[in-house]
């Protein structure tokens, strides 16, 4: 288990090396000049120059990727070109918007997921099943940018049961704030609870054919109750994976999502920050999304770990009787 | 009354219309109270179907018509939440294939407590102890094998070892064994052979024993079944049956049996053909499209006819009888 963790571990960190490289290096060689843009093009040359020094561009590359490196790990990070703040300072406000925004979605998305995948696999051609299917087709063919136009539509501007969009922050207390993040949530969620539930089903499916479900069987359990009991277990192994895989159009999608609904969160601070050149926010950002997704695939491969004791040790099983 | 009675079982291809195939069709056996039975035929020929029609677990699709009783109680009309009860407690089965039988995310200690727990009423405390016992018993001694393990952790015979386990768990009146040792190497046949028959013994249970394979019918089972296209076609005593086989099927396929006998390389005697797919057997006898002895006669089908041996065979032109004194015509 030690093992496994720390294989795991280091193909993380190796991971986050890789991603910040990539970064480093397309920006590195992406046309603009930070003090240019800054100064304005209308600034001295000796200006720009003792602008480029104090922010250390003047430095070999290397050395510019150490330091920013450094400061990742540290947590000191540059300052944003455009507001002139410590990254961090713009990003924490960001985060409490997109970090609860993402989780409500992902918790939302598995919460419908999983027992209707589950439903319509133990109704297998019956209407249950159809009608789960029919719909899941529905909601993995709709983008989800289109679906929160319709979601503001109908609960914003019809019933106007909740806000149309903005934030109204969580110091106004969480009623509020939540109602704001409800309709983004299912907006986010309802696509891939689509995706989960197919794969979901199709995982039981194939699990109901397994010897093991007739020896449970046989024993005297129930169908419901074998599938409950030596089913499921076996059935979510598939569909972890699906969702650590997930998770990234996840995060691609609170980018555009939070555009739709105007939230201030961490990805409408890319977008921003890619229309001002803010390079230094951009690479922090980049990273900082990388990540996540490396994380939550850390998490995902914990969890294999929990759910199959197959995985658990080095060496292949076997006692010699 | 007998334990198990099945009388003119068929199991069908559930479906439309009056052409339904049956892979079971018209078998019919008895087994009393602690005796064994040994159901034996080449594959496909609907031993594991009568099996899991037994069991109430027939897969999706398939269908069993006839009669077929435990003690008097029909399995065949019984409601499902009767069955979930006699299943593991009076009647169980073992399966074919130990890799894949057991439920690879429990471990074995679990998966064996499982049936005692809802069957004999036992709390989590007890059903874990009498699970250690049952393992204990099959020969999976707690100290090198503490129920904590998982089933990758165990081979081949260990794992059928546990499949027992499960199925004596609740002390059932009938074992139904698939082919329980078909997987396995010849060493741990040998081993998980005896096993079977010592736990049969001690608890007097019955047994059915389900193979292809004569030999482990005839350490198994002192009577038999041949089974051919979905019907019982010759029974009898084991000895008697194997030593005079009367249906020319029996006789082929002992016939077929590799004795070491013979030059290396001469080849071994086969019963020309295939058996007939469920939708291509031909009306009468089944095996008439591959029979030395058909003639127009077996455009019927024939009857399962006892003689005064105790032996009863399916056949229009059955082998002679040995002579009443016991001895074997060669």
């Amino acid at each position: 288990m030690a093992w496994f963790l720390a294989r795991r571990a280091m193909a993380l960190a190796i991971t986050l090396l890789a991603a910040s490289l990539v970064v480093f290096c397309v920006l590195e060689v992406l046309p603009g000049d930070p003090a240019l843009l800054i100064l304005g093009t209308g600034a001295r040359e000796d200006t720009l120059a003792a602008l480029r020094a104090s922010m250390g561009l003047d430095r070999p590359a290397w050395e510019r990727y150490l330091d920013w490196v450094g400061g990742l790990m540290t947590g000191h990070l540059a300052n944003s070109l455009t507001y002139d703040v410590p990254v961090l300072a713009l990003l924490a406000p960001r985060l409490a918007v997109s970090g609860p925004l993402a989780l409500m979605a992902l918790t939302l998305a598995v919460a419908l997921a999983v027992p209707l995948g589950v439903l319509a696999a133990a109704r297998r051609g019956r209407a249950t099943d159809t009608a789960v299917m029919g719909l899941s087709q529905l909601g993995v063919a709709v983008p989800n940018f289109w679906l929160g136009l319709l979601l503001v539509l109908v609960f914003a501007v019809g019933l106007r049961w909740l806000p149309a969009g903005g934030f109204p922050g969580w110091e106004a207390g969480a009623g509020p704030a939540l109602a704001a993040l409800a309709l983004p949530t299912v907006a986010l969620a309802l696509p891939q609870a689509a995706i989960l539930a197919r794969v979901t089903r199709s995982a039981v499916l194939e699990v109901l054919g397994e010897d093991y479900m007739r020896t449970a069987r046989a024993k005297g359990l129930s169908h419901a109750e074998a599938l409950w009991r030596h089913g499921l277990r076996n059935a979510l192994i598939p569909v972890v994976t699906i969702m650590g895989l997930q998770f990234s159009f996840l995060l691609a999608g609170t980018i555009i999502i939070e555009t739709v609904f105007t939230l201030p969160g961490v990805g409408r601070l890319i977008v921003q920050a890619i229309g001002q050149r803010d390079l230094v926010v951009v690479r922090d950002l980049v990273v900082l999304l990388a990540a996540t997704v490396g994380v939550v695939n850390f998490l995902v491969d914990l969890s294999y770990a929990v759910l199959d004791p197959r995985l658990r040790q080095g060496g292949a099983g076997g006692r010699d009787a | 009354m007998a334990l198990l009675d099945i009388t003119d079982l068929r199991v069908e291809i559930a479906g439309p219309g009056a052409a339904r195939l049956a892979l079971v069709d018209g078998l019919s056996l008895t087994l009393e109270r602690g005796q064994s039975l040994g159901l034996v035929g080449e594959s496909g020929c609907g031993k594991s179907m009568t099996a899991l029609a037994a069991m109430g677990l027939l897969p999706p699709g398939l269908r069993a018509r006839g009669r077929l009783t435990l003690d008097g109680e029909d399995l065949v009309t019984a409601s499902e939440p009767r069955l979930c009860g006699l299943r593991g407690r009076r009647l169980a089965m073992i399966f074919q294939e130990p890799m894949t039988a057991l439920n690879p995310v429990r471990t074995i200690g679990s998966q064996v407590a499982e049936g005692p727990r809802r069957h004999l009423g036992l709390t989590r405390r007890q059903a874990r102890a009498h699970a250690r016992a049952v393992l204990d018993r099959v020969g999976l001694d707690p100290g090198r094998f503490p129920p904590g393990l998982y089933p990758h952790q165990l081979s081949g015979g260990q794992r059928q070892r546990v499949v027992i386990a499960i199925a004596v768990a609740c002390g059932p009146e009938l074992l139904i064994a698939d082919e329980p040792t078909t997987a396995l190497d010849v060493a741990t046949q040998a081993l998980i052979l005896d096993l079977i028959n010592d736990l049969v013994a001690e608890r007097t249970m019955a047994l059915l024993m389900i193979s292809h394979d004569l030999g482990v019918i005839a350490e198994t089972a002192p009577r038999l079944a041949v089974m051919y296209a979905g019907r019982v076609v010759e029974s009898g005593p084991t000895a008697r049956v194997l030593a005079a086989p009367r249906h020319p099927y029996t006789r082929g396929l002992m016939g077929a049996i590799p004795r070491g006998r013979g030059a290396p390389g001469a080849p071994l005697a086969a019963i020309p053909g295939v058996v007939p797919a469920p939708d291509r057997r031909p009306s009468g006898c089944a095996f008439a499209d591959r029979c030395p002895r058909a003639d127009a006669a077996c455009a019927t089908t024939p009857a399962l006819r006892p003689d005064t041996s105790d032996q009863a065979v399916a056949c229009h032109h059955p082998h002679e009888r040995p002579d009443p004194t016991g001895s074997v015509a060669p």
